[in-house]
């Protein structure tokens, strides 16, 4: 008897069957590749944000000193699992300023007798109150004492804004726009300042198959404001 | 043929997707590694500089001249030990270095520094650059990779003691009426304790406590590892200012109270071989008994035309450790053939016809230790003299009180040395030099005068004064005012009181509380105790004034080029 050319029809159905598990594992395999993926994208850009906003932070808090910080706490509820509204968590969008130098590269900026800097600005950092995660705003003031003597600025709530009428020269930048959280705390005792920041990404808030993609990075850093003078 | 197809069709399919996973696989690690590398690489660089920064302070602390001139060859400058690895770089204030923890693979982290040091001269000027007389300004890059660091980093030389007033234990002021604390010197208006400090009740309204600005403008400032009392120190839970108090305080006294630091400040041990004293060219020592030197009064008689005379003179004796006492008249007045004293035996002298008597030292009144009848002064003048034990210079005589003249000049320096002994003075001390004693240093003021020329302790502003020893003690007795000028150096403490009488009887001194507190007290310059603390007791007005001048006068600094240095400012971009 001549064998039939062709498939037979069980053939044909366990061949679609093994092609069609293929499928679905290689899929579920991409699904996973591009979540894992999505969240290392995530985590990549929360890491860049920590470095842009760190590195100014870091440098405007070492250059300046202890004597000049003062720092606005201010509380906020924002959405624990976005997009969705509830529950929400308590966190901190605090202010910072401290004294800066305008041009600390001049000559002019330091007193001829003493050598030290004659301070003749202030830097102020805040995170805005936008749901659910703010933007981190470093602004530059005006500073109309020029002194030696490092003195905190006044700072009140109604200071943390874009529109704020002592803004120098237009000289404001967004660090970031993933701030969950910018604590500050003041360690008097050892005049360092602690900072805690939270920051959420935004990919996160889209939910893939159901499940939030929300990452958060999170540091606690203690700064010291070398030119702190003096040392207590 | 279909089925191979199939399958080939089936195996490229497959093939894709693994390339397509393994493709995405490593993508994202590029990016992750990437990004983890680029951090690694911009701390590096930051630790870099910051172990640049660590080395040359080091290296000024044990050199101040280091980088002040132009290095010769690219040689390596020698560590014990460490990571680091450190070369000059020729013709140039500059140094370079890598760290050797990677194997010399080429890609270690690496700084640049350029050195404008001003350390020890008044220039203000470094290579082009603006650089404050004696400061240090450096210039680092650090840099790791493709990542760079900047720093730049102001050092000021420090002078050996820094406060006007600085103790290892406690600084008792409790017990004064009005303080104030001020200095000369444009940046430092300090005061530091080890332990804790009392001042008066200023903070509760009585009395006074002002904490001046410094010339500069900056804020006066008091240091205490321990707490800051306003008011004596009720037992040892009591709190001192703390808090709001603390903060009113300071606002009332006009600087910064800062109690519990967290600074370790460690107090030069000074020698006298750092002091700047009896070392000029041309200056002799001379040697003079221990023992009591006095003023004193005796009855005389003489015959004259056969006739009994008498009158009452002043005499200076002088009472060793052990043995008969020697007697000293001025023989301008009473010539030595007319002069019998009574009782004095073969150990008086006569003063030559000058009024001037020799009590020690060498001839021709050169480095001894004289007394001119006339101006009742003693004096070691344009001389340097020791004592090997103890030195008194006392006055025996109600009302009288003789002044110890300490004369510097271009040669010479008046100082007064006792080895293995103390050095006790009942009188007025004037003239720059100074009293170094490896016992205690006791000095009692003048009573009859109330300030000005001859008040107590004082010093001409070129010299000044130096009173260094275990233990320091001014006495106010019965005086009206203090006024010293220079350093004051106790290995342990330094007391100085007003409410007390010296009493002095045959060569003892004894100590009685009185009433009579001091009207003022003035110390301008710097009091030290180095391992103990100071006490200022039963003042009406105390004035603390920190002047560097004098320090720079009477002290060489550290040897060897050491020196302590300060951080100012730093700017990292």
């Amino acid at each position: 008897m001549r064998r039939a050319k062709g498939f037979t029809l069980l053939e044909s159905l366990v061949t679609i069957a093994v092609l069609g598990g293929l499928i679905a594992v290689v899929f579920a395999v991409f699904r996973v590749g591009a979540t894992g993926f999505k969240v290392g994208t995530n985590r990549l850009d929360l890491q860049g944000d920590l470095r842009r906003l760190m590195a100014p932070l870091r440098k405007d808090l070492q250059n300046s000193s202890f004597q000049s910080t003062s720092f606005v706490p201010i509380s906020v509820d924002v959405p624990a699992r976005p997009p969705n509204a509830n529950p929400t968590v308590t966190v901190q969008r605090d202010g910072l300023s401290l004294n800066g130098l305008l041009r600390p590269q001049e000559d002019g900026s330091y007193d001829n007798d003493s050598g030290l800097p004659i301070w003749d600005c202030y830097i102020c950092y805040f995170a805005t109150l936008d749901q659910p995660d703010g933007k981190l705003v470093r602004m530059v003031l005006k500073d109309s004492s020029h002194s030696v003597l490092s003195r905190p600025l006044n700072l009140g709530p109604g200071d943390l804004s874009l529109s704020n009428k002592d803004l120098l020269q237009n000289n404001l930048r967004v660090l970031s726009d993933q701030m969950m959280e910018f604590g500050v705390t003041l360690d008097e005792s050892n005049q360092l300042v602690r900072l805690h920041i939270r920051l959420r990404s935004k990919i996160g808030h889209q939910v893939m198959g159901g499940r939030s993609l929300v990452e958060i990075l999170e540091v606690q850093t203690t700064i010291d404001p070398a030119n702190t003078n003096p040392r207590l | 043929m279909k089925k191979r197809g199939m399958a080939l069709m089936l195996v490229l399919t497959v093939t894709s997707v693994v390339v397509m996973m393994t493709g995405a696989f490593v993508a994202a690690n590029h990016a992750n590694f990437a990004s983890l590398g680029a951090s690694q690489r911009q701390r590096e660089a930051e630790l870099v500089t910051d172990s640049a920064t660590q080395y040359i302070y080091y290296r000024l602390e044990q050199d101040q001249k280091f980088g002040s001139v132009p290095f010769r060859g690219n040689d390596e400058i020698p560590l014990q030990d460490g990571g680091l690895r450190v070369y000059q770089v020729d013709g140039k204030t500059e140094i370079t270095g890598t760290l050797i923890d990677e194997g010399g693979s080429g890609r270690e982290p690496s700084f640049r520094a350029h050195l404008y040091n001003n350390l020890g001269t008044l220039h203000s000027e470094n290579q082009g650059v603006k650089v404050p007389p004696d400061c240090v300004l450096i210039r680092i890059t650090g840099k790791s990779g493709s990542f760079t660091s900047h720093c730049d980093i102001l050092y000021r030389g420090e002078p050996l003691f820094d406060a006007s007033v600085t103790a290892n234990k406690m600084v008792q002021m409790a017990s004064n009426g009005n303080i104030n604390i001020a200095s000369t010197d444009k940046s430092r208006n300090w005061l530091r304790s080890n332990e804790s400090i009392e001042f008066n009740r200023f903070a509760y309204g009585s009395g006074s406590t002002k904490i001046e600005p410094t010339p500069g403008g900056l804020e006066g400032v008091v240091w205490a590892k321990g707490k800051i009392f306003s008011g004596k120190k009720n037992g040892d839970n009591d709190p001192g200012l703390e808090g709001a108090a603390l903060g009113t305080a300071s606002e009332k006294a006009g600087g910064v109270l800062a109690p519990k630091s967290r600074l370790n400040h460690d107090i030069y041990k000074l020698t006298p071989d750092d002091l700047n004293l009896g070392n000029k060219g041309t200056q002799t020592w001379g040697n003079v008994a221990p023992g009591t030197y006095s003023v004193d009064r005796g009855n005389v008689t003489w015959f004259e035309y056969g006739k009994p005379k008498s009158a009452t003179v002043q005499i200076v004796s002088y009472t060793p450790p052990s043995g008969v006492t020697q007697f000293f008249y001025d023989g301008s007045q009473w010539g030595a053939g007319a002069i019998l004293p009574q009782g004095w035996g073969v150990a008086s002298a006569v003063s030559d016809t000058d009024g001037v008597v020799r009590l020690g030292g060498t001839t021709d009144y050169g480095a001894a230790l004289t007394y001119n009848f006339k101006t009742n002064t003693f004096s070691a003048d344009n001389s340097a003299i020791q004592v090997d034990g103890d030195l008194r210079i006392t006055s025996k005589v109600d009302g009288v009180v003789p002044s110890i003249k300490l004369k510097s000049d271009a040669n010479s320096t008046g100082v007064i040395k006792a080895t293995h002994g103390s050095i006790s003075i009942q009188g007025t001390l004037t003239g720059g030099g100074a009293l170094v004693a490896d016992g205690d240093i006791h000095l009692m003021c003048n009573p009859q005068v109330r300030d000005g020329d001859g008040a107590a302790v004082d010093a001409d502003k070129n010299s000044g004064v130096v009173l260094y020893g275990k233990n320091v003690n001014i006495y106010g007795a019965n005086n009206r005012t203090v006024d010293f000028k220079g350093l004051i150096y106790a290995e342990e403490d330094v007391k100085i009181m007003g409410g007390v009488k010296v009493i002095t009887d045959k060569g003892q001194l004894t100590w009685v509380a009185t009433d009579n507190k001091l009207d003022k007290l003035s110390l301008e310059g710097a009091v030290v105790a180095r391992t103990g603390g100071v006490n200022i007791t039963e003042t009406d007005e105390v004035n603390l004034t920190y002047n560097q001048d004098y320090l720079n006068a009477l002290t060489k600094g550290m040897p060897d080029n050491r020196r302590r240095i300060a951080h100012l400012w730093t700017r990292k971009f």
